[in-house]
C-alpha cells in the first residue's frame, strides 16, 4: 500500500502547516494503478496475536482505478508474566478499511479520493476483569473503544495554471474507562486547501490558503464554563485560516533557496506567523548534499488526547493557568554524502545536528505530588538538541543500516535545567539483510538500543529505579519466496526477552489494590508507609517506559498476484 | 561550526567522463538522420541506487564510449513535468498529489510484470523494446547487454 516514506528534516515546507517545525514523515500511499492486483498476509505469534492484511486493485474503463485493502488485528489471550495480577500487554481487537480512488484526466491532472474506517477495542488491567466490570469500581480495567474515519482527496482545477485543492476530514469517537473514570471524547476536524504552483524563470512559487475547522468535545473540565454557579458542557471549536507563500529560488546550478512565510488566525489564540528558511547545495554529481533550514513553529497542545497519563485515573489532573500556545524556533543541518561503485557497493552518510528552542512547552509535572498531574505554561525555556547519524551499505545480496542519536531534551526553569521524563539520552538502530536470491531466501535481523530515560516515582521510597538502564530489542526474521508469489515468513521477536520489570521489584505500583482503597495520608496529604503498603506509594500505571512483552515466536504468508 | 562548513565544502568532488545524453523530445528527429538503437535509464530524484548506477557505471569509460558510438541514451527522470513527444504521441506528468506523480512514458516503458522499480533500462530498437530491467546493473552485465543487442 505504501510506496515510500519521505522523512522530512528541521522545519518543513510552509505547505504543511505552523505545526512542522521538527520535521515530518510523509508516507506516500501507492496510486491504485501500481499496487499488485491482489496481496494478502497472515501472521500469527506465540502469544497468539493474529494480524491479517488484504488488498486488492480494480479498474473500471480507461479512467478510474481502485484500491481496497482491509487490516485485522486480534490479541485475546492475557498474559501475566511477571506476576503482578495484571496483563502484560494491552488486548486489542482492531479492524480498518482503506479505499481509494484515482481518476485519470485530461493533462494527467489529478483526481484521488481516498477513505480510511478504523474500530479499536482495547483493554488491560486485571487478570480477573472481563467486560462485566467496565467502569466498574471492583475490578480495575483501561478500556478504550475507538472509532476513526477519514476522508481525503486532492482535485486539480481544470484550466492551464496548476491549482490543486486538497481536502479532508476525519472524525474521531474514543470511548474510555480508566478503572471508574470515565473519558469519553469526539473530534471532529474539515480541512480544505488551495495551492497554486507557478514556475517563473528560476523561482518556483507557491502560493496558499487554508482553512482548518476543530471541533473537540469530551466529558472533562477541558471543555466546561461555569455559567452563574453551574458547570455547563462547552464543546471547543477552533476555526484556523492561514495563507502561505513559498519561493524556491535555484540561484546557482548547484544551489537553492526556499523562503516561506505563513499567516494562520486561530479563532482562541489570535495571529500566528510561522517564517521558514532552508538552504540546499548539492555537489555536481549530486552525491553530496548540504542543508541548512531554520523557523519557526507553533503548536496549541491537549493534554488528554496527547498523554495518556492524563486519563488514567490515577492521578488528579490540575492545570495552574490557561495553557498558552507552545512557540518554538528549530535550525537544522544536514549532510548527505553518497558513495557508490562500479561493483554495485553503495554507502549513504546521513547527519544532522538539530536545535529547537521553546518559549513555552508544556510538560506534565508528576514530581510535586503523587496524587497529581500539574500541567502548567513554562516560566523559563525548553531545549531540544542532538546529532543523529544514519549510515546505508548495499552490496550485492547485502543491505546495512545503523544509525544513532544522542540529544538531549530538557527545560529550564529558575536556573536549573530538568531532563524530560522518558526521554532516551541516546537511541541507535539497525538492520542488517541478506538475500539468498539462489535459494530464494532472505534473512533480517533488527535492533534498536534505548539510552537511560528519567522516570517518575511516587514517593522517596519508591524501589523502582529513577532512571532506566540502556536496554536493546532485537529481532530475527527469515523468509521463503516462492516463484508463484507466495512467501512464508518466521523469526522471533525481542530475542533478548528485555522487558522493563529488567532492575525493578514490580512496573506497576500497588496493582493488588488499584483504587487506593488502603492508602493512608498524613494530615498534610502525603501518603503514609504502612506495613500493608512499606513504599508509601498509590496505584501508579504510568512509571511502564518500554513493552511489556518478552521473548515471541511469529510465522506468517504472504501470497501476492501482480 | 565555521570549520565543519568548510571542511564540507573542501571535500573533493571526483569528476568523471562525460555523459552524451539526449531528451527523448530530440529522439524522432535523431532517428531520422541515423538511426540507432535508443537506451532508456529511467530514476527519479529519491532514488540513490539510481544515482549510483548513473554516476558509476553510466558515466564509466567503456559504457559511455559505447552508449555515445552506438546508441541514443535518454536519461529520463520519472517525476519530470515536461511533456515529451515520442514517437508522435504525446505524453505528460501524471499528478497523483500535490508533489507527487510520475510520467506517463516513464511509466509506460518502466512497467515490468506490472509493476515500477527504480532504476530501470529498457532498450528499444525502432518500435520494439528489447531489453528491461529493473534494477541496479554492473559495468559488466550492462556491457554484456549492450554488445548482444548490437549483434542482433
Amino acid at each position: 500500500m505504501i510506496e515510500r516514506v519521505e522523512i522530512v528534516k528541521g522545519p518543513a515546507s510552509t505547505l504543511y502547516g505552523s505545526e512542522a517545525v521538527g520535521g515530518l514523515i510523509n508516507v506516500i500511499t501507492k496510486s491504485p494503478d501500481q499496487a499488485p492486483l491482489l496481496s494478502a498476509e497472515v501472521f500469527g505469534t506465540s502469544w497468539g496475536e493474529i494480524n491479517t492484511d488484504l488488498g486488492y486493485r480494480a479498474k473500471f474503463g480507461e479512467n478510474a482505478s481502485t484500491l481496497i485493502g482491509v487490516n485485522y488485528f486480534n490479541y485475546s489471550n492475557p498474559i501475566d508474566n511477571n506476576g503482578d495480577g495484571f496483563t502484560d500487554l494491552t488486548l486489542q481487537d482492531r479492524f480498518s478499511l482503506f479505499n481509494k480512488w484515482n481518476f485519470k484526466r485530461k493533462e494527467g491532472r489529478v483526481f484521488t479520493l481516498a477513505g480510511r474506517y478504523v474500530y479499536e477495542d482495547r483493554w488491560g488491567g486485571d487478570m480477573d476483569w472481563t467486560p462485566e466490570f467496565r467502569g466498574s469500581d471492583s475490578i480495575y480495567a483501561e478500556t478504550i473503544y475507538t472509532s476513526r474515519w477519514e476522508l481525503l482527496g486532492n482535485y486539480q482545477l481544470p484550466f492551464k495554471e496548476k491549482v490543486m485543492f486538497m481536502f479532508s476530514a476525519n472524525g474521531h469517537d474514543q470511548n474510555s474507562r480508566y478503572g471508574d473514570e470515565v473519558y469519553d471524547a469526539v473530534q471532529n476536524i474539515g480541512f480544505g486547501q488551495l495551492t497554486w504552483v507557478k514556475k517563473l524563470g528560476l523561482h518556483n512559487l507557491l502560493a496558499g490558503a487554508a482553512l482548518r475547522y476543530t471541533f473537540y468535545d469530551d466529558n472533562t473540565t477541558a471543555t466546561a464554563k461555569e455559567i452563574e454557579g453551574k458547570i455547563v458542557n462547552d464543546a471547543s471549536e477552533i476555526y484556523l485560516p492561514g495563507i502561505f507563500l513559498q519561493d524556491e529560488w535555484k540561484f546557482a546550478a548547484q544551489q537553492t533557496l526556499l523562503m516561506g512565510l505563513r499567516y494562520d488566525y486561530n479563532s482562541l489564540h489570535g495571529d500566528i506567523f510561522t517564517p521558514r528558511i532552508n538552504y540546499k547545495w548539492s555537489s555536481r554529481n549530486k552525491m553530496n548534499t548540504l542543508r541548512l533550514s531554520a523557523g519557526s513553529g507553533y503548536r496549541v497542545a491537549n493534554v488528554f488526547t496527547e498523554d495518556h497519563a492524563a486519563l488514567t485515573g490515577a492521578r488528579d489532573v490540575v492545570f495552574l493557568s490557561d495553557l498558552n500556545p507552545e512557540t518554538s524556533w528549530n535550525g537544522n543541518i544536514n549532510y548527505v554524502r553518497k558513495l557508490s561503485f562500479e561493483n554495485g557497493l553503495f554507502l549513504n552518510f546521513d547527519a544532522t545536528v538539530f536545535y529547537t528552542y521553546f518559549d513555552n512547552k508544556i510538560i506534565p509535572d508528576y514530581e510535586t505530588d503523587p496524587n497529581l498531574i500539574i500541567y502548567d505554561n513554562l516560566e523559563g525555556y525548553a531545549e531540544s538538541k542532538g546529532v543523529s547519524i544514519n549510515i546505508d551499505a548495499r552490496y550485492k545480496h547485502f543491505i546495512a543500516r545503523v544509525g544513532g542519536t544522542i540529544m538531549d531534551v530538557s527545560s529550564v526553569e529558575n536556573d536549573e535545567r530538568i531532563r524530560q521524563e522518558f526521554q532516551e539520552s541516546y537511541t541507535m538502530t539497525w538492520n542488517l539483510g541478506y538475500d539468498f536470491t539462489s535459494i530464494g531466501m532472505k534473512l533480517e535481523y533488527t535492533g534498536n538500543v534505548y539510552g537511560p530515560m528519567v522516570l517518575p516515582l511516587i514517593s522517596d521510597l519508591d524501589p523502582r529505579m529513577a532512571e532506566s538502564k540502556p536496554y536493546s530489542i532485537q529481532n530475527i526474521q527469515i523468509t521463503k519466496i516462492f516463484d508463484n508469489g507466495l512467501e512464508i515468513f518466521g523469526g522471533v521477536k525481542n530475542l533478548l526477552n528485555w522487558t522493563p520489570n529488567k532492575g525493578n521489584p514490580f512496573i506497576i505500583a500497588r496493582t493488588n489494590d488499584p483504587f487506593d482503597e488502603n492508602v493512608q495520608y498524613d494530615p498534610n496529604g502525603n501518603i503514609l508507609a504502612t506495613p500493608d503498603n512499606p513504599y508509601a506509594l498509590k496505584f501508579d500505571p504510568d512509571y511502564i517506559y518500554g513493552a511489556n512483552q518478552g521473548i515471541r515466536g511469529f510465522v506468517g504468508l504472504r501470497y501476492t498476484i501482480k | 561550526m565555521k570549520y565543519i562548513i568548510a571542511l564540507i565544502f573542501l571535500i573533493p568532488v571526483l569528476s568523471q567522463a562525460q555523459l552524451n545524453s539526449y531528451s527523448a523530445n530530440e529522439l524522432d528527429s535523431l532517428q531520422y538522420v541515423e538511426e540507432r538503437p535508443v537506451v532508456f535509464f529511467i530514476k527519479t530524484d529519491w532514488c540513490s541506487i539510481c544515482l549510483g548506477m548513473e554516476n558509476k557505471v553510466l558515466k564509466s569509460e567503456a559504457v559511455s564510449k559505447m552508449l555515445s558510438e552506438n546508441y541514443y541514451l535518454v536519461i529520463l527522470n520519472a517525476e519530470s513535468k515536461e511533456d515529451i513527444v515520442f514517437k508522435g504521441k504525446r505524453y505528460v506528468f501524471e499528478s497523483t498529489g500535490l508533489n507527487e506523480g510520475k510520467h506517463q512514458l516513464a511509466m509506460q516503458l518502466a512497467k515490468k510484470d506490472g509493476t515500477v522499480s527504480f532504476p530501470s533500462t529498457v532498450i528499444m530498437i525502432g518500435n520494439d523494446v528489447v531489453y528491461k530491467n529493473n534494477s541496479f546493473m554492473r559495468e559488466k552485465d550492462l556491457m554484456d547487454v549492450l554488445g548482444l543487442v548490437l549483434d542482433s
